[in-house]
């Protein structure tokens, strides 16, 4: 029984050697060095401490806010589709159009650039490149890049379209490129094998394996650039997103209810088709 | 994969008559509603500013450079309140979240009728609608204009 293996004595306790197996045991700390460990506990709770303490938290404002907080909440129990419907049809109308657009435009440009980011297909140079577009595309936000064109094209639609077409790229190219990276060599080599043109691999070799999730992930894009067609409205640049900003502002809750059960309802009719078309698909 | 006799032989097709027929409808259906919403995107955009932009752009570009680094002084307390609502709005999210969770999973709920559903409820609300267009809502129940008081 002496053989059993007991644990080395942790050098944080006494240090105490005894001759009976330990009665309680605590977990070894996650930071070894303890005065590192108590700093970083203790300039944790400061620096809450601080935040929250900088919150400037006005209760009378909360206060009265609750009555149109319940307000909104009763709105939303009773949307008003029918009080500003024209406004409302056309922004949605405007943001599914949007959504169609740069959709469209955001798949074109972003396949080739998915092509050219994948390792085992693309030069050095050429995936350096591709990889440096998508970066740029993903590292700003929907609303900062659309701020920029609407500056840049004018108020409208089309800033917007750009916008998420922008963002499609950085999205839709990383995940093909990371499925191109990932496909079964042998059928592609198969295809080469064949005596088949760089083209004509790409067609019948490395296209269908891809296909599908290209397929899923440009449906997945078309239902974010839906909610992101809501939200760009709010910087000028075409959509809903104007007019429920203007419901916002004149406190007409019933109006901005109708719209966002509208969202919500296209969001999933759109998940529901999506998921119909994906099985379809595989 | 299809085979169609020519002439006697057998020539190999990539897909049969009916499939390619769909396939090119799918594409035209497709086309003709990029069309449409493209035109109806072109009709409601000034063109005059869009052939003006490669000017902006240049100008906004070259106004960017350098960086008015003296300008940071006044950026202090933003960045600090955008530090503060990150890691104050992670905690509670965190401590709002993990009851929803035990609520909304299968296992753990403690009814599969009445309150799963509810949770499943906060859970997509709080999905399918932007950050954006939740803090415009709370802005206007809070009283945006903090200004006036």
């Amino acid at each position: 029984m002496t053989d059993i293996p007991t644990n080395p004595p942790d050098p944080g306790a006494s240090g105490q050697q005894t001759s009976t197996f330990p009665a309680n045991w605590s977990p070894p700390p996650f930071i070894k060095n303890p005065l590192l460990r108590w700093g970083l506990l203790l300039g944790l709770i400061l620096y809450l401490f601080l935040s929250i303490g900088s919150l400037d938290v006005n209760w009378h404002r909360i206060y009265v806010g609750l009555d149109r907080g319940a307000k909104f909440v009763y709105g939303f129990m009773n949307p008003n589709f029918a009080g500003r419907w024209t406004d409302i049809s056309e922004g949605m109308i405007e943001s599914l159009v949007m959504t169609v657009t740069s959709t469209a435009i955001g798949i074109a440009i972003s396949i080739p650039i998915g092509f050219g980011a994948a390792r085992n297909l693309a030069p050095l140079p050429v995936y350096l490149f591709c990889r440096g577009i998508i970066a740029l595309s993903r590292s700003f936000q929907e609303i900062i890049v659309a701020i920029l064109f609407v500056a840049i094209f004018g108020f409208g639609p089309l800033a917007g379209v750009l916008t998420l077409s922008f963002a499609t790229i950085g999205f839709l190219s990383k995940l093909l490129a990371e499925d191109i990276e990932s496909i079964d060599k042998s059928q592609a080599e198969a295809v080469k094998a064949t005596g088949s043109a760089w083209w004509q691999w790409l067609n019948y070799g490395i296209q269908p394996q891809v296909m599908p999730r290209l397929i899923g992930l440009s449906l997945y894009r078309l239902d974010i650039n839906f909610r992101e067609s809501a939200v760009v409205g709010l910087v000028g640049a075409g959509g809903i997103g104007a007019t429920l900003n203007t419901a916002f502002d004149r406190y007409e809750y019933d109006t901005a209810a109708a719209i966002l059960i509208l969202i919500i309802g296209i969001v999933m009719l759109s998940e529901y088709i999506s998921g119909y078309i994906r099985t379809g698909v595989q | 994969m299809a085979e169609t006799l020519s002439s006697g032989t057998k020539v190999w097709q990539y897909r049969s008559r009916n499939k390619q027929l769909l396939s090119w409808f799918i594409w035209l259906i497709g086309t003709a509603l990029f069309m449409y919403c493209w035109q109806r995107v072109s009709e409601s955009t000034t063109w005059f500013f869009v052939w003006d932009a490669p000017r902006i752009a240049a100008d906004i570009g070259s106004r960017m450079i350098p960086p008015r680094w003296s300008y940071i002084n006044e950026l202090w307390e933003p960045l600090w309140d955008t530090l503060n609502i990150a890691t104050i709005g992670t905690m509670m999210a965190i401590v709002m979240a993990l009851p929803v969770a035990f609520l909304a999973a299968r296992n753990t709920t403690p009814s599969t009728r009445f309150i799963r559903p509810l949770a499943l409820l906060i859970i997509v609300s709080s999905r399918s609608i932007n950050s954006l267009i939740w803090s415009l809502l709370l802005v206007s129940i809070m009283d945006r204009a903090w200004w006036q008081e």
